[in-house]
C-alpha cells in the first residue's frame, strides 16, 4: 500500500509535506467556514446576493421592465463568476496536480513562483500567452484554429450544472438547474470529441492523427457506461435534474424550507447513490478517469509513444486551451461523481453538534477527494494498451454498467409496486414515511451491495489467482 | 496487394508507397521513448506494425578507429562514451584486454575495488533501466523512485573516480584512486537504504496488475533466434540462457564472490525486467561482500604512462548490463593500439527487435524497445 501511494518509509517529511499541501489546499477553508455551525451557506454574503438579485426581480417588475432582461442579467452575472471560479480552479488543479504528484514521488514540485509555488500557475499562464501560436506547414489552417476553441467551450459549458453550494432556502448555487441536467452533460461529452479530433486532424502530422483516432474510439467508446451509470442514478433519484438527485440522496436531513423529504427506496434515513450504486460508482469512476484522457487512460496523448498525442502541433494560447480543458473536465468529472454519489454539495450533520461545515466546503473537500484519486492513479499505474482499453470497455465496464442498470431498474420497480403501494401512482421519486416497506427496500438494498461485493472478491480472487499462477 | 514502392531520398531506403489504411511512421531519432537516437520506421496499419526498419548510426564517433591513433591510456577515455550508462565495464573491458596481452598482475585490492565499481555501476544502470521501463508505460512514479537511488550510486561513483558518467577510473594495473574509509561509509550508508528501496520497487510495480499485463506475454523472444543474433546478457537469460560472463569466465576477484545467476523462462518483457531486478539484489549482495572482505594493499601496480605492450592480441569479454562487451585488442609493439575492437552488447541486442516488433501494436514497440535497456552510444560508437 505505501508503495502504491509512493510514499517511502526513509523519508517522513514526505508524509507532512502532503499533509501540508493538504491543509493549503483545503485545510483552511475545512477549519474556518466550520467554525459556523451550517451546512447550508449561512446567511452571509451569497444569501445577501441572492437576495440582492431576487429583490432586483421587484424592482424590474416595479419599473415595468421586462422579466426577460431579469432573466439574462442573472444568467449573465452567475456565468461571469462560474466561469471565473472555474477556470481559477482548473488553473489551481495544476498546481494541485503538481504537488500531490511530487510528494509522492519525493520532490518538491513548484517551489520557486510565489510562496510554495502558488503563482506557478499564473506563471504559466503568462509564459503560454507570450508564446507563438504555430501554425505547421500543411495544416488545415482553420481546423488547427477552431479546435482549440471547440475543446476548450465544452468543457466551459459544463460549468453550468456545477453546484457550488446551498443556501438555506434550499437554492443551489447553479447557474442553472436545468431539467435535463444530466443529459446535458453526457451531451455535451461527446461534443468535446469533435474538437479533439480537429486537432489531430488539422495538424498534419502522424502522431497527432494516431492521437485522434485513440480518442475518438475511446471517448465514444466509454460514453457508453458512462451513460448506463448516470440513467442507473436516475432510476433511483426519479430525475435527470441536478437538484433533485442531491435531494433524493439527503431524505432525512434536507428537510430545510423548501426541500421536500424524499427517499430512496423509501428509505426511512438518508444514503448517499455510492451505497446503493456501488458497483456503478466504480464503472462510473474508471470510465470518466478515461473521459478526461487521465493515466492509466491517457493513451490519447501517451508521451512514450505518440510524443503529445492530438495536441503535439499546439503551442502557446492554443495550448493553454487544451490544457485548461482538460482540467476543467476533471472539475467536472469530479464534480458529477459528487453529484451522483458523494451526496452532493451537503454533508452530513451530527445530531449533537448540528450541521457539521458548510455546503461550499463540503463540496470542496467531496471535489478533492476525487481528483486526489485521479492523481494517486496517476501517481501509481502506468498505461493501458489500445487493445486493453477497448476490452476492458467494451468486454468489462459495459456489461457491468448494464448489469447494475437492469438491476436497479428490477429493484426500484419491485420496491414500487409490491412493498410501497402509496406511491405506486406518482412518476415522481418515491415518497417515504412507510417505515415497514422501507425496511425492506432497504434488506433489497443490502442484497445489492452483497451482490456487488460479492462480484468484486470474485474479480479480486480471479486476479490474485491469475498472479500467483503467472508468478509461480 | 503489390504496393509500388518509392525511395526514400532521405534515408536511401526503398518504402512502400503509404496508401489510405497503411502508412510509414518516423520513429525517432527524436522521440521521448527511443532511448537515446534510435530511429525506427514503422509500417503501420491503424495501430499495428508490419514492417520494421530500423536506421542506426546517428551517434557514431568512431572510437575504434581513434583508439588506434592514442597511447593505451589515451584510448581508455573514449571507451567512456560507449556505454555511457555503465562506463566502468568499458573500462574494464579494454583494460583486460590490454591486460591480458600484457600479462599484468593486478594487486588484489585492486581487483576488489574493480568489482565493486563494476557492481555499482550495474546498480546504476539498472536502476536507469527500472525508471525508464516505468516511464515507457506511462508510470512516472517508478522513474524518481529509481532516480532517487540511483543518484546515491552516482555520488559514491564520483567519489571514487572523480566523475559522475564518464568515470575512467579502471586503469590498466589496478585503478585510479584508493576507496578511502569515507567512500566506504557513503557506500554503507547507501546500501542500508538500498535493501528496502529494492522492495520498494517491487511494490510498486511487479504486483501491478496494469503493468503485468502491458509487459507479461509481450515480445516473447525464443532462444534460438536470440542467440542466432548474438544476444547475451540480461535478455539471453530471461529467455532461459544460463550465461553470465561474471560466473562463466571471471576475472579480478569475481571467483571469490557468492552470487547467484537469476534466469528466466518465460521470454517477454516482464521476464527481462524481473531478470534485472533479480540482478541487482545480487549485484547489492556482491557490493556488500566486497565492503566487508576488502583486502589491504595497493591500489594499483604503477605502470609508465607510455607503455609498449609485447607484440600479439586478445580477445576478453565482461558481463555488462546489457551482455557480453567484447574487445579484441591488437599491438603491435608501439605505443599504440594497432587495432581496437568492440563486440558491443546493445548492437547485437539491437538487431533481434526487428523481428520481435513486427506484427506488434505501438504500444508494445515502445515496450519491447524499452526491454531491451539498448544504450546508443554503444550501438554506434
Amino acid at each position: 500500500m505505501s508503495g502504491l501511494l509512493g510514499f517511502t518509509r526513509r523519508h517522513p517529511g514526505t508524509v507532512w509535506g502532503f499533509a501540508a499541501v493538504l491543509f493549503v489546499a483545503f485545510g483552511a477553508p475545512l477549519i474556518f467556514p466550520g467554525l459556523m455551525k451550517v451546512g447550508n451557506i449561512p446567511d452571509g454574503v451569497f444569501a445577501s446576493i441572492h437576495q440582492f438579485f431576487l429583490d432586483l426581480r421587484f424592482t424590474f417588475a416595479d419599473r415595468g421592465w421586462p422579466m426577460g432582461a431579469w432573466h439574462t442579467l442573472v444568467l449573465v452575472s452567475k456565468l461571469a463568476v462560474v466561469f471565473l471560479v472555474v477556470l481559477l480552479v482548473g488553473a489551481y488543479s495544476t498546481w494541485t496536480e503538481r504537488k500531490v504528484l511530487a510528494y509522492m514521488q519525493d520532490r518538491l514540485g513548484p517551489t520557486r513562483v510565489g510562496r510554495f509555488g502558488l503563482l506557478q500557475p499564473l506563471a504559466d499562464g503568462i509564459k503560454l500567452l507570450q508564446k507563438e501560436c504555430i501554425v505547421p506547414l500543411g495544416a488545415d489552417r482553420n481546423f488547427h484554429y477552431w479546435a482549440p476553441v471547440l475543446v476548450f467551450v465544452p468543457a466551459l459549458l459544463g460549468t453550468v450544472i456545477v453546484p457550488f453550494g446551498r443556501l438555506q432556502d434550499g437554492t443551489l448555487m447553479m447557474v442553472s438547474d436545468l431539467n435535463v441536467g444530466l443529459l446535458y452533460f453526457l451531451s455535451l461529452g461527446a461534443f468535446g470529441v469533435l474538437g479533439i479530433f480537429m486537432a489531430s486532424w488539422g495538424s498534419n502530422n502522424k502522431y497527432s492523427a494516431y492521437g485522434g483516432f485513440r480518442a475518438v474510439a475511446q471517448l465514444v467508446s466509454y460514453e457508453i457506461p458512462i451513460a448506463f451509470c448516470v440513467m442507473s442514478v436516475v432510476i433511483l433519484a426519479g430525475s435527470l435534474k441536478v437538484s433533485t438527485v442531491i435531494e433524493s440522496q439527503w431524505m432525512v436531513y434536507s428537510t430545510g424550507a423548501n426541500t421536500p423529504a424524499v427517499s430512496v427506496l423509501g428509505l426511512p434515513f438518508a444514503l448517499w447513490f455510492i451505497v446503493p450504486q456501488l458497483l456503478g460508482f466504480v464503472v462510473f469512476f474508471i470510465a470518466g478517469v478515461a473521459e478526461t484522457n487521465r493515466t492509466p487512460f491517457d493513451l490519447p496523448e501517451a508521451e512514450s509513444e505518440l510524443v503529445s498525442g492530438f495536441h503535439t502541433e499546439f503551442t502557446g494560447l492554443r495550448f493553454a486551451f487544451f490544457f485548461l480543458a482538460e482540467y476543467v473536465n476533471i472539475f467536472i468529472f469530479a464534480t458529477l461523481t459528487t453529484v451522483l454519489y458523494l451526496g452532493g454539495p451537503l454533508g452530513p450533520r451530527i445530531w449533537f453538534l448540528g450541521e457539521t461545515l458548510s455546503s461550499i466546503t463540503w463540496f470542496a473537500v467531496k471535489l478533492f477527494a476525487v481528483f486526489f484519486t485521479v492523481v494517486w492513479l496517476r501517481g501509481s499505474l502506468p498505461r493501458l494498451r489500445v487493445d486493453q482499453l477497448m476490452s476492458l470497455c467494451w468486454k468489462r465496464l459495459l456489461p457491468l454498467s448494464m448489469l447494475n442498470f437492469f438491476g436497479t431498474a428490477v429493484l426500484v420497480l419491485l420496491v414500487r409496486w409490491y412493498w410501497s403501494p402509496a406511491a405506486n401512482s406518482a412518476m415522481g421519486p418515491i415518497v417515504g414515511g412507510e417505515h415497514a416497506s422501507g425496511w425492506i427496500g432497504f434488506i433489497s438494498l443490502l442484497l445489492l451491495v452483497a451482490g456487488g461485493v460479492v462480484a468484486w472478491v470474485a474479480v479480486e480472487r480471479a486476479s490474485r489467482r491469475r498472479k500467483r499462477e503467472a508468478s509461480g | 496487394m503489390g504496393y509500388e514502392e518509392v525511395l526514400s531520398t532521405e534515408t536511401g531506403i526503398l518504402l512502400e508507397r503509404e496508401s489510405e489504411d497503411r502508412f510509414w511512421l518516423n520513429m525517432g531519432p527524436q522521440h521521448p521513448s527511443t532511448h537515446g537516437v534510435f530511429r525506427v520506421l514503422l509500417e503501420t496499419e491503424g495501430e499495428m506494425v508490419v514492417k520494421v526498419i530500423p536506421i542506426i548510426g546517428y551517434l557514431h564517433r568512431a572510437v575504434e578507429k581513434l583508439s588506434e591513433n592514442r597511447q593505451y591510456l589515451g584510448a581508455l577515455p573514449l571507451t567512456d562514451r560507449m556505454d555511457y550508462l555503465a562506463a566502468m565495464f568499458n573500462n574494464m573491458a579494454l583494460t583486460r584486454s590490454v591486460e591480458t596481452i600484457m600479462g599484468t598482475e593486478v594487486p588484489v585490492r585492486a581487483q576488489w575495488l574493480r568489482v565493486l565499481a563494476l557492481e555499482l555501476n550495474r546498480l546504476a544502470s539498472h536502476l536507469l533501466f527500472y525508471g525508464t521501463m516505468g516511464l515507457d508505460l506511462g508510470a512516472l512514479t517508478p522513474f524518481f523512485h529509481a532516480f532517487r537511488e540511483r543518484e546515491r550510486v552516482q555520488y559514491v561513483l564520483e567519489m571514487m573516480s572523480g566523475q559522475r558518467i564518464t568515470f575512467n577510473y579502471i586503469r590498466y594495473g589496478g585503478v585510479r584512486g584508493d576507496l578511502t574509509t569515507g567512500m566506504e561509509t557513503e557506500i554503507r550508508k547507501f546500501m542500508e537504504t538500498f535493501r528496502p528501496s529494492l522492495k520498494e520497487y517491487r511494490t510498486l510495480l511487479l504486483e501491478n496488475e496494469i503493468f503485468a499485463s502491458r509487459m507479461k506475454g509481450v515480445g516473447v523472444a525464443p532462444l534460438e533466434r536470440l542467440l542466432a543474433y548474438g544476444v547475451t546478457g540480461p535478455i539471453a537469460r530471461a529467455s532461459g540462457h544460463d550465461w553470465d560472463l561474471r560466473r562463466d569466465d571471471p576475472h579480478d576477484a569475481y571467483p571469490e564472490f557468492r552470487f547467484e545467476v537469476p534466469v528466466a523462462h518465460e521470454s517477454d518483457c516482464f521476464a527481462r525486467w524481473w531478470v534485472r531486478l533479480r540482478e541487482m539484489e545480487e549485484s547489492a549482495a556482491i557490493v556488500e561482500q566486497c565492503l566487508d572482505g576488502l583486502p589491504a594493499g595497493e591500489h594499483v601496480k604503477r605502470m609508465p604512462f607510455f607503455f609498449k605492450p609485447p607484440k600479439g592480441e586478445a580477445y576478453t569479454a565482461i558481463e555488462t548490463p546489457r551482455g557480453e562487451l567484447g574487445t579484441y585488442v591488437i599491438s603491435d609493439g608501439t605505443v599504440f593500439p594497432y587495432r581496437v575492437r568492440y563486440r558491443a552488447p546493445s548492437f547485437c541486442n539491437l538487431m533481434a527487435i526487428t523481428e520481435l516488433l513486427q506484427g506488434k501494436l505501438i504500444g508494445d514497440v515502445v515496450a519491447i524497445l524499452g526491454s531491451f535497456d539498448p544504450v546508443f552510444g554503444e550501438v554506434d560508437r
